[in-house]
């Protein structure tokens, strides 16, 4: 593989990038010249030495000898000082395993637990994942179902027993206790009684906290215990009453009117709450825009959403053309609203464009660290194949039919890491070390050949790693040209702003 | 006309403070210095966030001398470039050294400001347990500055309790990377037996700081416990040195292939060449040589230990040290001492960040990171050396500078020459 990555901005600047020790410089174009020679294994020093003229053409302008050998050794010292390397195999970049022991130290950590407290949704929204328009085979039948407080309470026990052994290394630890559906409040009663038992423990290490993600259907019937027991609440609305044209009820009829006045209840009643305590997620489609988004939300709540697509993955070859007509496509979007300086304005940290540049200095700044262990010592710079989370490194969560599973948003069948019953919780790390582990020896076959290594955000368990034909596949993999453009794009996007550079690097927690 | 542009390496560490700039190439070392104001002026725009080490030059700038000598020096050491790219629009970029730790203290806070980090104990990676002391022991004065334990012969009247000690390890020993045991005699020690064994369990660093005639009384005791996977720091007094000692000790220790380092400490000039007298007649390969400061020793501080501009600027730095010393203080970060009162500290001659009995060492972890008294006490918090070019390629804070009452232990003087 190609160690040099050289790549050339929209304004005619050249960069190159060492894709095994992150070094991005920009460079001369004679430098870039040279690199270049050096990528098609020709021998910089020999051509030189061929040149016969004193004014050398390169890339349409001319040098003389002398400013060419300038750049001969100043490539020479690069080389010296490991910057510059011919060629590099990527393999040995890459960690393969995974241990049982890890797998308990990130269980007795883990700060965060989810419970898919029932499959029953009092909305029908039209690009809801467990709709019409998506395979039913991903995910378990959808039968109104409720989930039940002895498994809540089994796997609760489970983890709070390990995260009160040595192996939690936190101060106080504060257990995040999502609560999903389906629409969560309605199975409120398992809710209620999931907080009052947490609340009556009395534990040295750990406490909790809740939140929950709602259509607010039902916001305003249960406003008062959701306030007093200090949720956070993830909202979800798509702008005004047209944005939200596909959020209806089952029998057809908007939901809109509903949702807005239980909202302006809670923020009448418990003003401080909804400042801090409540979210908003809007999904963008084709009855909204970021600009209605923006309106709507700066009008009525003066809060920003965070924005997401239609997922895109598990569409019904039948329902190809009802997805394409629903789905827009953030970046356009967020695009459109160039000539809006008040949107740009209030939104550009959830940009689509932000969110990339984030993406791109977390996988190519050497200066980002993850803690202070990692600045003071020489750490192994190992990772592991894609970007799949190690498991319940992000949370643990529970869906309706006792699957323990990494994420909500994986597929649940094909991500099933354990299982919770009403007599007990069968999580076993050894288990689940060797499920990821054979998932690494079987995705290293593709990622030991893709340029993509530094930013790649592929998740095995959302996605699958195998197409229909069995091979590995990866609808991420990049080639080099593919490298090249997203690093020419994003440097384009950092020499417009070059201030962002500063900024990101002193405020954000980039992760 | 197209516009020509200086752009400055991504290696490379600027500096620029009380009217002096400096430019630091961390790969090989090679540095420029300057007191002249257009220098600086160009330095201070190149550090500017909107410039991202790389600017534009104005005709005046390309003329001027001092700037011709600065733009000549930085190409012809390959710390930058000056360019004219005729077909470029844009000014080009660099992702100039900016440090960012994601778990940064000042990150994690919540909007009330509390500190919200996550597995705070793994920042614990270095403990020194003091087995043993006595009120009037020498050992208690010298252990606030440097490890070395005088031969003492005292009656040890605190002693570290046990199980205070052992849940202490246990809590950590998913995060440790160093154990130090020290004291008076950690041989004396009510539990070593116990405690050495618990010990071998720790796949980590564990050293064993003592007096070379404790070593050698109790060098049966260490073949029995089986302690060669343990490092000895063995002090030697070299007013007291005894030949023989020094030769079984060294025996011991090859015979068991453990790691080892000899101790001496020094106060006077005299002290000096007396101690390497010693070292170079019996041949002594592995030791370290730790002054102190007794009170009435500055001179001997400012003539020996004290540091010149070619110390800070001769010893080659990496970007991730000095940009570590922006953040943290390496000599201090991680470590903590438990005195036998089960007191903690980081240094025994300042605050105590707890105590053992009252506090868990979560919590005494926790507010050392959230206070940062001494895990980061960088120079860049404290006079003189914020106002300083070399702040941050200077060695951390120490004991010395506790010790003494100074933070800047050097002679820093304002007339450069660049390498």
């Amino acid at each position: 593989m190609k160690s040099q990555i050289l790549l050339q901005t929209d304004s005619n600047n050249c960069y190159f990038l060492n894709n095994s020790n992150k070094y991005l410089s920009n460079c001369h174009p004679i430098m870039f010249y040279l690199l270049d020679l050096i990528n098609r294994r020709e021998n910089i020093i020999e051509w030189f030495d061929k040149q016969a003229d004193n004014d050398i053409k390169i890339y349409e302008s001319n040098y003389s000898k002398d400013v060419i050998k300038y750049y001969l050794s100043k490539v020479e010292y690069l080389q010296k000082h490991g910057l510059i390397k011919p060629s590099h195999n990527l393999e040995n970049h890459f960690e393969l395993s995974i241990s049982s022991e890890k797998v308990n130290s990130i269980i007795a950590n883990v700060d965060s637990v989810g419970f898919e407290v029932t499959d029953s949704c009092n909305l029908n929204c039209r690009y809801c994942i467990y709709g019409e328009i998506y395979n039913e085979d991903d995910f378990d039948k959808r039968i109104n179902k409720h989930l039940s407080f002895k498994k809540v309470k089994n796997l609760l026990d489970f983890l709070i027993e390990r995260s009160e052994s040595e192996g939690n290394v936190n101060h106080q630890k504060e257990l995040l206790v999502n609560f999903y559906g389906g629409e969560p409040l309605l199975n409120f009663d398992l809710i209620k009684r999931t907080v009052l038992y947490l609340k009556q423990l009395k534990l040295n290490k750990t406490s909790f906290k809740f939140g929950m993600t709602t259509n607010c259907v039902l916001l305003n019937r249960y406003a008062d215990f959701l306030v007093e027991n200090d949720f956070t609440l993830l909202c979800s609305l798509d702008g005004n009453e047209r944005n939200n044209g596909h959020r209806i009820f089952h029998n057809g009829k908007e939901a809109f009117n509903l949702i807005l006045d239980n909202l302006k209840s809670l923020k009448k009643n418990y003003p401080t709450f909804f400042n801090t305590r409540v979210f908003f997620n809007s999904v963008l489609h084709n009855l909204n825009s970021v600009k209605d988004i923006h309106d709507f939300f700066k009008e009525e709540f003066d809060k920003m959403p965070a924005i997401s697509e239609i997922s895109s993955f598990g569409v019904k070859e039948e329902s190809k053309e009802i997805f394409l007509n629903t789905y827009q496509n953030m970046k356009s979007s967020f695009r459109e609203t160039e000539g809006c300086p008040e949107v740009k304005k209030d939104m550009y940290n959830l940009s689509f464009e932000y969110s990339q540049t984030l993406n791109f200095l977390t996988a190519y700044s050497p200066f980002i660290y993850e803690d202070y262990n990692h600045l003071l010592f020489n750490r192994d710079t190992r990772f592991y194949p894609t970007a799949t989370c190690l498991p319940f490194s992000r949370k643990i969560f529970l869906n309706v039919n006792g699957r323990v599973l990494p994420c909500e948003n994986v597929d649940h069948k094909k991500s099933t890491l354990g299982t919770v019953s009403e007599e007990n919780v069968e999580i076993d790390s050894v288990k689940i070390a060797g499920i990821y582990n054979e998932f690494y020896q079987q995705l290293i076959k593709k990622c030991k050949s893709c340029y993509n290594i530094h930013s790649c955000t592929y998740c095995a368990f959302t996605k699958g790693i195998r197409s229909e034909t069995g091979k590995i596949q990866c609808d991420e993999f990049f080639n080099y040209t593919n490298l090249q453009k997203y690093l020419a794009s994003k440097l384009n996007d950092l020499e417009k702003q070059p201030e962002l550079y500063s900024q990101i690097m002193k405020e954000e927690v980039l992760k | 006309m197209s516009k020509k542009y200086l752009i400055i390496e991504p290696y490379i560490y600027t500096s620029v403070n009380n009217g002096s700039a400096l430019l630091y190439n961390t790969l090989d070392s090679k540095y420029f210095i300057s007191n002249d104001s257009e220098v600086v002026e160009l330095m201070k725009r190149l550090q500017n966030e909107e410039e991202s080490y790389s600017i534009e030059l104005s005709d005046i700038e390309l003329k001027n001398e001092k700037c011709k000598t600065f733009f000549s020096f930085v190409k012809d050491n390959f710390m930058g470039d000056i360019y004219r790219n005729s077909s470029s629009e844009i000014k080009p970029m660099q992702l100039k050294p900016i440090l960012n730790i994601q778990s940064d203290v000042e990150l994690n806070r919540n909007e009330d400001g509390k500190l919200e980090l996550p597995k705070i104990l793994t920042y614990q990676t270095n403990i020194t347990l003091i087995l043993n002391d006595s009120n009037e022991s020498l050992f208690s004065k010298i252990i606030k500055q440097i490890s070395f334990v005088p031969e003492e012969n005292l009656v040890c009247e605190n002693e570290l309790e046990y199980q205070l000690a052992k849940r202490t390890l246990e809590s950590l020993k998913d995060t440790l990377y160093y154990i130090n045991l020290t004291g008076v005699d950690v041989f004396k020690y009510y539990k070593f037996k116990e405690l050495s064994k618990l010990l071998l369990s720790y796949n980590v660093f564990k050293v064993i700081h003592c007096n070379i005639s404790h070593f050698v009384l109790n060098k049966s005791l260490i073949k029995e416990l089986n302690l060669q996977s343990f490092g000895f720091i063995i002090s030697i007094s070299h007013e007291d040195f005894v030949k023989s000692d020094y030769e079984e000790a060294l025996f011991c220790l090859k015979d068991m292939s453990a790691n080892f380092e000899f101790s001496f400490m020094v106060r006077h000039e005299d002290e000096i060449d007396k101690i390497f007298s010693l070292i170079v007649d019996n041949k002594i390969e592995q030791y370290k040589i730790n002054p102190y400061f007794d009170g009435n020793n500055i001179d001997f501080f400012k003539n020996n230990v004290f540091i010149e501009e070619e110390d800070i600027l001769g010893e080659k730095k990496e970007m991730k040290q000095i940009l570590s010393n922006e953040a943290i203080n390496s000599f201090y970060f991680g470590r903590t001492m438990i005195s036998p009162d089960g007191n903690v500290f980081v240094n025994p001659g300042g605050t105590k960040l707890g105590n053992l009995y009252n506090n868990s060492i979560s919590e005494i972890v926790f507010n050392e990171m959230d206070d940062s008294k001494f895990w980061m006490l960088t120079r860049n918090k404290v006079l003189p050396c914020s106002k300083c070019v070399y702040c941050n390629l200077c060695p951390p804070i120490s004991n010395y500078e506790l010790a003494i009452g100074q933070f800047n232990l050097c002679h820093i003087h304002k007339n450069h020459q660049n390498n």
